[in-house]
C-alpha cells in the first residue's frame, strides 16, 4: 500500500502528523489537509505518507494523547526503531539492583502531568485562605481544566514537635489534605474538616480523589520563617541541603478510606493516567507549603516580611517519606508493572534506533546531562548502600560528558552506540541515568507512550485452563529460569516474610525464623511459589488440563495466573528472590518512585526512603509561561 | 448501612476469603467477583459473606468444593473451542457464578448465556441482563452471540448490608499480624524521622 492514510478526526482545519513509510523505516511529519468532516488524510508518496504504518496503535495514541499540533510539529525525519533495536532484556532490567538504580524520565508521571496541564491550558487559583496567626486553618487550591476542576483542600494544624513522625502509625500531622472533585462548598469543607485531619481514622467520600498529609522539615521550616520575617532571604545552602519545606508521608488514592475508585477517573482525560490525581495533589501541596511559610513570616514580621525570591522558591520541592507500603504494589500489579517498564524500554529502543543526532538534539542532551551532573553533585545520603552509588554516578557522568565531548554522537546510530558503551563503561546508576537522558531530546518520539501506561488489569486476570500441564511447564522454564535457579532451602534464602500489621494495616517485613505471624504471610514469595508449582506439576501427566489441576490444587492458582501473565508480559516480574536475607526493599521503592518522577533518593534504612518531588518545577502560576517540560 | 468503594469491596472480600482459609488465587477471585457484582448494583459483598458463613472452614480443608472453586473451574474452561455448555452444582450461590462469568466476558470480550431453573442471564463485555430470580442451585453456561446490554457497571461508592460487611471485615482481620515492638521498629526509618 503506497498510499498510506490515517483518520485524523476532530475539527482541525489541518493536522500535523507523524507517519511511517510502509517499509517502517522513516518517520515523517507533514501538514495535511483532511478531506471533509470525516478527516481522512491521504498521501501518495513517501514524503506524504502518514499515519498507518507498521504500528497503527502508536499512531492513534499520538493523535489521541498529545493534541498533535504542538508535538508533532517539531519532529524531524527519523527512523522508526521499534523493529531495529530490541528492548532491553528483562533479565537485566527486572533485577532488584537495576530497579534500585532507576531514574525519573520524560514518561514519569509528574512530568507527564505538567505537560498535559500546560498543553490543555489549565488555570489555577486559591479561592480560600483562612489560616490564623498560629498557622491553623484551611485553604483551597483549584486546578481548572477544560472539562473538570479539582481542588486541593488543605488543613493546617498546630502540631507539637514531639508528635511529629513520618511513620504510617502516626496519628497527627502538621497539615492534612484531600483532593476534591470539583469546587467544594462550605458544607463540603465542613465535612472534610471533620475527617481529613484524622486521616485513616476518618472517612472521605467519592467526591474526593486522594487523602494525604505532610510534616514540616524541622531543619528548614523555622529558619525560613525567621529569615523571611526579618525581611531577609533564607540561606541558599540550607535550602539546597534539605530541598523542601514539608514532606508528605502518605498519599492515598484509588478508593481507599472512601475516596473515589480508580474507575471513577477512567474517563477523565489526564486524570485517568496512573497516579496523576495523586501527583496533582502533591504539586498543589508544594504551593501550600510555600504559602504557609510566607504566611507565618508575615505573622512574625508584618509588612517588612520578605517573600522567598523566585529562584530560591523554585529550588524547593516537596519531600516525601516512603516505607514498605509501596513495595507490595509492584508485585501485586504485574500487568501494570509490565506496562510501565515496557513504555520506558520502548522509548529507549526508539531513540536507540535513530540514525543521527542532529544539532538540536545534541544541545538538549548536553544541557540535560549538565543538569544531571548538578543534581548528582547535590545528592546527599548517609546510607551505606547509597553513598557509593552516588559516588559512582558522579564519576559515570563525568566519564559520559568526556565521551560525548570526544565525539561519541558523531557517528551513525549514536544513541545506540552510547547505550552500548555505557553497559561496560558505567555503573548501573550511570547506565540508568543515561537511559533516561537519551530520551530528553526526543519528546516527540516517545511522549506518546505515556498513554500506554494506564491499563485495564482485569483483562490479564482470567486463567486459560485449557492449557495442558506440559505447556505450563514450558512457560515456567522459559520465563522463570531466574526463579528456578534459586535454592530456597537455606535459611537465608527464605529469611523474610511479608505481612500486613494490625497497626494501621501497615505492610511489613518479618524475620521468618524468629518472628511470629508467618502463617499470615502475604504472597510476595514469588520465586519460591513458582518452584513449588513446578514441583507440583512434575507429578502430573503431560496432557492434564490446567483447569483440572487447579480444581484439585487451588493453592497454586495465584502463581499460575502470574505465569500466564508473565508469558505475555516480559516485564511483569521482579526477577529476584523477595524473601532473601539480602533483599533490599528500597530497590522496589525507588523503581516506583522514579516512575512518579522523584529525585534525590535518600534511604534512611533498607526499607525507608526519603525523596524530593517537583524540585525546580514551575509553580501553578508559572506553568503557562514556563518552557514545556524543561525542569527535571 | 456502610457506604464503601468498589476498591474497598474488592480488598475486603479478598482478605475475608483468605482469612476464611481460601488459597490466595481463589481469594483474588472472591474479591474481583464481589466488586463486579457491586459495580452492577448486585449484592456482591453480601453474596460472598453468605457463602463463607455457611462453611466452618475453606473447602480446601474439608467438605465439597465451594461455589468459588467450582465457578473458577468453569471460567478456566471457557477457552475450550467447542460450544458445549458447561455447568454443575454451584452450591446455591448463583450470583458468584454470574460474577465469575461476567468478569470473564469483560476480559475476553465474549458473551455467555447462563441458565437455571428459575431464570437466565446474559453477560457480555461490561453488560449484563438478568431475567427471573436467583434461587437455583445448578447452572448451565454456554457461549452466545447475544450481547446483553443492560446494567452497565458504575464506579461509585454504594451501601452494603451491615451484617455482611462486618462479617467480611472480621474475617479479613484474620490476615493481619498483631503488632509487636520489634515489628514496629523494623518498619521505620533507621534514624530520626522528625528532622
Amino acid at each position: 500500500m503506497d498510499g498510506a492514510f490515517c483518520r485524523v478526526g476532530g475539527s482541525h482545519p489541518s493536522a500535523v502528523m507523524a507517519g511511517w513509510r510502509e517499509d517502517g523505516e522513516t518517520l515523517w511529519n507533514r501538514t495535511l489537509q483532511p478531506f471533509g468532516r470525516s478527516g481522512i488524510a491521504v498521501g501518495t508518496s513517501p514524503g506524504d505518507a502518514v499515519g498507518v504504518g507498521p504500528d497503527t496503535r502508536r499512531t492513534a495514541a499520538l493523535l489521541h494523547d498529545t493534541g498533535f499540533h504542538a508535538v508533532i510539529a517539531s519532529m524531524e525525519p527519523r527512523t522508526d526503531t521499534s523493529a531495529t533495536v530490541p528492548l532491553r532484556d528483562p533479565d537485566t532490567v527486572m533485577r532488584l539492583a537495576r530497579m534500585g538504580s532507576s531514574h525519573q524520565t520524560r514518561l514519569s508521571f509528574m512530568r507527564a502531568l505538567l505537560r498535559s496541564l500546560k498543553r490543555e491550558n489549565w488555570r489555577f487559583d486559591r479561592p480560600v485562605w483562612s489560616v490564623d496567626a498560629q498557622g491553623v486553618g484551611h485553604a483551597v487550591y483549584r486546578a481548572i481544566g477544560p472539562r473538570h476542576t479539582y481542588s486541593l483542600v488543605a488543613f493546617a494544624h498546630d502540631l507539637p514537635d514531639d508528635m511529629r513522625s513520618d511513620r504510617v502509625i502516626a496519628t497527627a500531622w502538621d497539615a492534612t489534605f484531600a483532593l476534591f472533585d470539583g469546587t467544594p462548598t462550605e458544607a463540603d469543607i465542613a465535612r472534610l474538616s471533620a475527617n481529613v485531619p484524622r486521616q485513616e481514622a476518618g472517612r472521605i467520600s467519592d467526591r474526593e480523589l486522594s487523602l494525604s498529609r505532610a510534616n514540616r522539615s524541622v531543619r528548614l521550616w523555622s529558619h525560613v520563617v525567621e529569615r523571611l520575617a526579618a525581611g531577609e532571604q533564607p540561606d541558599a545552602e540550607r535550602i539546597e541541603a534539605v530541598g523542601y519545606l514539608m514532606r508528605t508521608t502518605a498519599v492515598y488514592g484509588s478508593g481507599k478510606f472512601g475516596a473515589a475508585d480508580r474507575a471513577v477517573l477512567a474517563g477523565r482525560g489526564v486524570m485517568g493516567a496512573p497516579f496523576h490525581a495523586e501527583m496533582l495533589a502533591v504539586w498543589l501541596i508544594r504551593s501550600f507549603s510555600l504559602d504557609l511559610v510566607e504566611h507565618m513570616a508575615r505573622v512574625g514580621g508584618g509588612k517588612s516580611a520578605a517573600r522567598i525570591a523566585p529562584p530560591l522558591r523554585r529550588r524547593l520541592g516537596i519531600g516525601n517519606s516512603t516505607g514498605l507500603g509501596m513495595a507490595p504494589f509492584l508485585v501485586n500489579h504485574p500487568a501494570l508493572l509490565n506496562a510501565w517498564i515496557t513504555a520506558r524500554e520502548t522509548a529507549i529502543a526508539r531513540v536507540r534506533g535513530l540514525p543521527h543526532a542532529p544539532a538540536k538534539a545534541r544541545t538538549i542532551f548536553a544541557r540535560r546531562l549538565a543538569r544531571a551532573r548538578e543534581n548528582a553533585a547535590g545528592w546527599r545520603s548517609d546510607h551505606p548502600v547509597q553513598i557509593p552509588r552516588i559516588d559512582a554516578l558522579r564519576a559515570d557522568l563525568a566519564r559520559l560528558a568526556a565521551h560525548v565531548e570526544a565525539g561519541a554522537l558523531d557517528h551513525a546510530g549514536p544513541w545506540d552506540a552510547l547505550v552500548r558503551w555505557s553497559e561496560t563503561a558505567l555503573s548501573p546508576e550511570g547506565q540508568e541515568q543515561l537511559a533516561s537522558l537519551v530520551l530528553e531530546p526526543h519528546g516527540a518520539l516517545v511522549d506518546d507512550l505515556v498513554a500506554t501506561m494506564a491499563i485495564d488489569e482485569s483483562e490479564s486476570f482470567p486463567i486459560d485452563g485449557t492449557l495442558p500441564v506440559a505447556a505450563l511447564r514450558t512457560l515456567i522454564e522459559r520465563h522463570y529460569a531466574w526463579a528456578i535457579a534459586i535454592d530456597h532451602a537455606p535459611a537465608e534464602r527464605c529469611a523474610r516474610f511479608w505481612y500486613v500489621s494490625e497497626e494501621k494495616l501497615e505492610p511489613r517485613l518479618g524475620r521468618r525464623h524468629d518472628e511470629p505471624g508467618v502463617e499470615r504471610e502475604e504472597p510476595l514469595d514469588i520465586s519460591r511459589a513458582v518452584c513449588a508449582l513446578r514441583d507440583a506439576l512434575a507429578g502430573e501427566a503431560d496432557d492434564t488440563l490446567l483447569a483440572d489441576f487447579l480444581l484439585r490444587r487451588p493453592e497454586h492458582r495465584h502463581v499460575v495466573r502470574r505465569v500466564q501473565i508473565a508469558a505475555q508480559r516480559p516485564y511483569s516480574e521482579i526477577r529476584d528472590n523477595l524473601i532473601d536475607a539480602d533483599m533490599l526493599p528500597i530497590d522496589m521503592l525507588r523503581c516506583k518512585l522514579a516512575f512518579f518522577g522523584a529525585s534525590r533518593f535518600d534511604p534512611r534504612s533498607d526499607r525507608w526512603v526519603r525523596i524530593c518531588l517537583y524540585r525546580d518545577a514551575p509553580f501553578p502560576d508559572e506553568l503557562a509561561d514556563a518552557p514545556e517540560d524543561d525542569w527535571a | 448501612m456502610p457506604v464503601v468503594t468498589l476498591a474497598e469491596i474488592d480488598a475486603t472480600a479478598r482478605k475475608a476469603a483468605r482469612g476464611h482459609g481460601c488459597p490466595w488465587g481463589l481469594a483474588e477471585e472472591a474479591g474481583k467477583s464481589a466488586r463486579w457484582l457491586a459495580s452492577h448494583g448486585l449484592p456482591g459483598a453480601e453474596a460472598l459473606a453468605d457463602m463463607l458463613r455457611e462453611r466452618a472452614q475453606c473447602c480446601t480443608v474439608s467438605g465439597s468444593p465451594c461455589a468459588l472453586r467450582l465457578c473458577a473451574a468453569m471460567a478456566d474452561r471457557v477457552g475450550m473451542s467447542g460450544e458445549e455448555p458447561v455447568g454443575g452444582d454451584m452450591a446455591g450461590h448463583p450470583l458468584l457464578v454470574l460474577a465469575q462469568m461476567g468478569r470473564t466476558a469483560d476480559a475476553l470480550d465474549r458473551s455467555f448465556a447462563l441458565e437455571w431453573e428459575e431464570g437466565s442471564a446474559t453477560v457480555s463485555r461490561h453488560a449484563v441482563s438478568i431475567g427471573g430470580t436467583f434461587a437455583a442451585s445448578s447452572m448451565v453456561c454456554s457461549p452466545t452471540a447475544d450481547t446483553g446490554g443492560e446494567c452497565i457497571p458504575l464506579p461509585g461508592s454504594r451501601p452494603v448490608e451491615e451484617r455482611a460487611w462486618v462479617a467480611l471485615r472480621d474475617l479479613s482481620h484474620r490476615t493481619l499480624v498483631p503488632a509487636s515492638a520489634a515489628s514496629r521498629t523494623g518498619a521505620g526509618a533507621g534514624t530520626s524521622d522528625n528532622d
